[in-house]
């Protein structure tokens, strides 16, 4: 039975941090009454610890509601959005699921800049946007001004955006009645063959690989046997549901609907996000278009501090690979830490989101070595190797030239920032392309830059010269060839491995000399001095020292102190313990993780 | 087995030292009557827990020469009569003002061979800076009272004070060696959480670096080298012969006996500490039977970490055959591979194990290799 598609409505809300997106989203539960009060607080659409501190969603949960209207029911499919570059694609395809998308403005502090990217996703997406006026029951609320500038900035028409505390829970009806009002419904073909874009998946021990779908033409049911465009694979259906946010099977899902997918997919890479799923026979001729095969753009070392728990951290890796496409590792051996994995991620927050999931969810203590990016290493007799561990590099003799991905770069700002952007574009080995003016208030600039360096410190510069108003957003356009060096770290004259980057040459004396101070304030005084030199080839280009220790006694001990004294003995034992030896150097864990801490 | 060594504290003061964490209060003569009285039936009681011999008593605190008169005879007695004690050695320390001729003849009269005089410096600066209630005048004439009544005699010399000198550390030396003091501890300040120094240092004070007080160290080592003096313990210097008997015992694990408020006595592998407040103390002695609020038994490993911990603050540091007949294990063996990491620090002749003298003060990181 084809589904009266005019009573669907999918959305998403766009918002900065802090401006209330999961609280919004909660209140618009609650007066749908999808989930008792009690439920929504562990029901919250950001489901990682992490995200909700951070503020940030990576998995996105959608949740389908009923609303009834005018005496008409609608049926409402919220898909929430995370808010970060490195999930730009992630985002884009979720954002494709949809027809409309609700904007939250913080009555106080106005647009910012994190909204700006997902605001120009969602007009790319063609989606008709509601702006909303959050936070009006704070004193600091100017919903007037902010109103006018989501006009001047942004260019829609705010004159009607409801003005909401959805702390208080006032003004949602009047969001849900725009929902209703201004979105388009879904406007799919159930007669067409069966077609619908995966925005998502996950791993469930039971079902296995779970494909979050919206589905655009025809229908589908458990039974059907089914092709992913992207794989060619075909799997046959056992189950299709929605989410409550709880995933509930239904009998079919149809044009314009948002739901699962389960068909005893044994492994999520086979559900790739933007792929489109149609039927095996008869199916669709053409996917929808805005695939892309995502890859990992961001490598580092993950080595255990306790070097008997590698187990534990390949256990936990592939637990979360179950889940994660888009995680890369493989099993690598350093001389200075051990054995461990090298690791690909989408961006540099994808990284820290895996490690502090290591950490925490797997009670795991890591090191973790300076992310870098792959490069294309062609060595004197022509032959090509991917490079991602600087260890791997081969000689500087054999190597005759090196290439490095290469981003362009979008960098969204008010005016009066250009000159500080294009300042730190230049620095940082970017090459001007393109500057337009989209108002009055807002420069687009275009850049092409070598990854590496958006990976080092470019997102934290941005935020601190721009007061957090550029936003950046980037996509990988290709290798180019690049005068890159290999920069060893020597600790008492002795190579760390895991110390050693692939640098731009013109960058390496600044690196090298930023990299010896750091280790001088996180390696501790050693019974000797130890030299920490910064070198490439064999020419070393900056030396710090650490001076030997000259005292680390409690000069008396009597009867009283021998217990304390005993106690302390210990505690510097455990500490030892969480330090490596580097040849005849002990050092902290901090301190692999210290250099990948950005200098100003 | 050597005989027991036997501790006593002595918690009160005239004042409260600026860096000291010691358990001391400044109480009256009443309180300090309460205290002697608990004190001794500390003492009555604490026969029944050992039945060796002790040859050395050290009163401690505190500051034993500021107790009521005729109080440290009290409690020597009381220890005479429960252990038959046929003492080498019976120390007490005092502090510069408080030890006039009256109390080093009351001293004297109940006993006491050694005086330990906390002297700490012999700069005004320095010692108003620290709290303490003599100046460097007192304190000489304290010493060389100290020497008149022919008291074996140790001087307390701290190292890393507020606006202190290396000049400040030699004219000591030369003072203690020029009286004929044949002892000398050399301690470097710690700064002690709650004490009203660590108040001070959070509100900016600058003391003397880790490197200051290592160079202090090596001025006073120096200095009394040249002196004669060897430097027998981490902190403590001696000539002619005269090593503090009593020390020794808690470095070469020997058992002491401990008695009064937060004293820490080991009896074999039997290690106990009592209350750490006084009238806690007081209370518990007067209506139980005994002052321990911890006790704990060493295990074989941990009584031989202590050994190691304690033997390599000594000049003559370890022997290898006691360890390896007393634990049975093979030393060699056993601790290669510290042996190997720490070569360059330590004397290892397969007999001895030793830290060499100028690596004195980075001791903890040779111990930590072996424990």
């Amino acid at each position: 039975m084809p589904k009266d598609q005019s009573k669907i409505r999918n959305f998403c809300i766009v918002a900065h941090i802090d401006h209330g997106k999961s609280t919004l989203a909660d209140r618009i539960m609650d007066v749908t009454e999808t989930v008792s009060k009690r439920e929504a607080k562990e029901q919250l659409l950001d489901s990682m610890d992490i995200e909700r501190e951070r503020g940030i969603t990576i998995k996105l949960t959608p949740v389908r509601m009923n609303y009834t209207y005018n005496g008409e029911k609608y049926e409402f499919n919220l898909i929430d959005t995370p808010g970060h570059v490195d999930f730009t694609y992630e985002v884009s395809r979720s954002l494709k699921a949809c027809e409309g998308a609700i904007l939250i403005v913080d009555a106080s502090q106005g647009i910012e800049a994190q909204t700006l990217t997902n605001v120009y996703l969602a007009l790319d997406n063609d989606l008709e946007i509601i702006p909303v006026i959050n936070k009006i029951d704070l004193p600091s609320a100017r919903p007037g001004e902010v109103k006018k500038e989501i006009e001047d900035v942004i260019g829609l028409d705010a004159e009607n955006a409801p003005l909401v505390s959805a702390k208080e829970g006032t003004g949602i009806e009047e969001v849900l009645k725009q929902v209703i009002e201004l979105l388009p419904s879904p406007r799919g073909d159930y007669d067409k063959p069966f077609k619908a874009l995966i925005f998502d998946s996950y791993y469930d021990s039971y079902k296995g690989a779970v494909s979050f779908i919206r589905v655009f033409d025809g229908k589908v049911k458990a039974g059907d046997k089914v092709r992913f465009f992207a794989t060619g694979k075909e799997f046959d259906v056992t189950e299709v549901g929605v989410f409550t946010p709880r995933s509930t099977p239904v009998e079919e899902l149809s044009a314009g609907d948002v739901g699962y997918l389960c068909a005893s997919i044994k492994n999520v890479s086979d559900t790739k996000v933007g792929d489109t799923i149609t039927l095996a026979v008869g199916g669709a001729k053409e996917p929808l278009d805005g695939f892309k095969e995502v890859s990992p753009m961001v490598f580092c070392g993950i080595y255990p501090t306790d070097g008997a728990r590698y187990n534990d951290l390949k256990d936990a890796l592939e637990k979360l690979k179950l889940n994660d496409a888009s995680l890369m590792y493989e099993p690598e051996v350093s001389t200075a830490l051990g054995f461990g994995f090298r690791c690909g991620f989408l961006g540099l927050l994808h990284m820290e989101i895996i490690q502090e999931r290591l950490e925490r969810e797997f009670d795991l203590d890591l090191i973790t070595t300076a992310p870098g990016v792959s490069y294309n290493v062609v060595r004197n007799n022509g032959e090509t190797l991917l490079v991602s561990n600087p260890s791997n590099l081969p000689p500087a003799g054999d190597i005759d030239h090196m290439e490095e991905p290469v981003v362009k770069a979008f960098l969204y700002t008010p005016p009066e920032y250009v000159g500080p952007i294009m300042e730190l574009c230049q620095d940082k080995r970017g090459t001007f392309i393109d500057m337009t003016y989209l108002e009055t208030t807002r420069v687009k600039i275009e850049y092409e830059m070598p990854l590496n360096e958006i990976i080092y410190d470019f997102f934290d510069s941005l935020k601190s010269r721009t007061r957090g108003y550029a936003s950046l957003d980037y996509e990988i356009i290709g290798y180019k060839e690049s005068d890159l060096v290999k920069l060893d770290i020597l600790l008492n004259g002795e190579i760390c491995d895991a110390l050693s980057i692939i640098v731009h040459r013109d960058k390496a004396y600044a690196r090298g000399r930023g990299i010896a101070e750091k280790l001088k304030e996180v390696i501790p005084r050693q019974l000797f001095e130890i030299p920490i030199q910064a070198a490439i080839g064999g020419k070393v280009i900056a030396r710090e020292t650490v001076k030997a220790m000259r005292k680390d006694v409690l000069a008396k001990c009597y009867g009283g102190d021998i217990t304390r004294k005993k106690k302390l003995l210990e505690k510097q034992k455990e500490g030892k313990k969480r330090m490596r030896q580097i040849g005849s150097v002990e050092v902290p864990s901090e301190a692999f993780m210290t250099i990948l801490k950005f200098d100003k | 087995m050597s005989a027991a060594g036997i501790y006593v504290h002595i918690p009160f003061c005239r004042s409260k030292c600026a860096y000291c964490d010691f358990v001391s209060v400044c109480e009256g003569e009443d309180k300090q009557k309460e205290y002697v009285a608990a004190l001794l039936r500390e003492i009555n009681t604490g026969r029944k827990i050992f039945d060796g011999e002790a040859d050395t008593l050290y009163m401690g605190g505190g500051t034993p020469s500021c107790l009521y008169k005729g109080a440290v005879k009290e409690i020597a007695d009381a220890l005479r009569s429960a252990f038959g004690l046929c003492l080498n050695e019976f120390t007490a320390e005092c502090n510069p003002d408080t030890f006039d001729d009256e109390k080093a003849k009351e001293l004297k009269e109940a006993g006491v061979t050694r005086i330990s005089l906390g002297v700490q410096s012999l700069s005004d600066k320095a010692l108003a800076a620290a709290g303490r209630r003599h100046d460097a005048f007192t304190a000489k004439e304290a010493l060389k009272r100290a020497v008149r009544c022919s008291f074996d005699v140790s001087a307390d010399m701290m190292l890393g004070l507020e606006g202190q000198s290396e000049e400040d550390v030699k004219e000591f030396v030369s003072f203690v060696s020029g009286e004929g003091i044949d002892h000398v501890s050399a301690y470097m300040l710690k700064v002690e959480a709650g004490t009203p120094l660590a108040k001070r240092v959070e509100q900016g004070l600058i003391l003397p670096s880790d490197d200051d007080c290592a160079r202090f160290y090596d001025v006073a080592y120096g200095a009394l080298e040249e002196n004669g003096y060897r430097r027998y313990e981490t902190s403590n210097f001696c000539r002619n012969g005269k090593i503090c008997l009593h020390n020794i015992k808690y470095w070469t694990m020997a058992d002491y006996l401990a008695f009064g408020v937060s004293a820490h006595g080991k009896i074999r592998k039997h290690r106990y500490y009592n209350i750490s407040d006084v009238n806690g103390y007081i209370s518990s002695v007067m209506t139980g039977t005994h002052g321990y609020v911890t006790e704990e038994e060493l295990t074989d490993e941990e009584e031989l970490a202590e050994t190691l911990m304690l033997g390599l603050r000594l000049e003559d540091g370890i022997d290898v055959g006691t360890i390896e007949s007393r634990y049975g294990v093979d030393f060699k063996n056993r601790y290669s591979s510290a042996l190997k990491k720490c070569a360059p620090y330590i004397l290892f002749d397969g007999r001895t194990l030793k830290i060499k003298p100028e690596f004195a003060l980075v001791a903890n990181s040779v111990i930590a290799e072996f424990i």
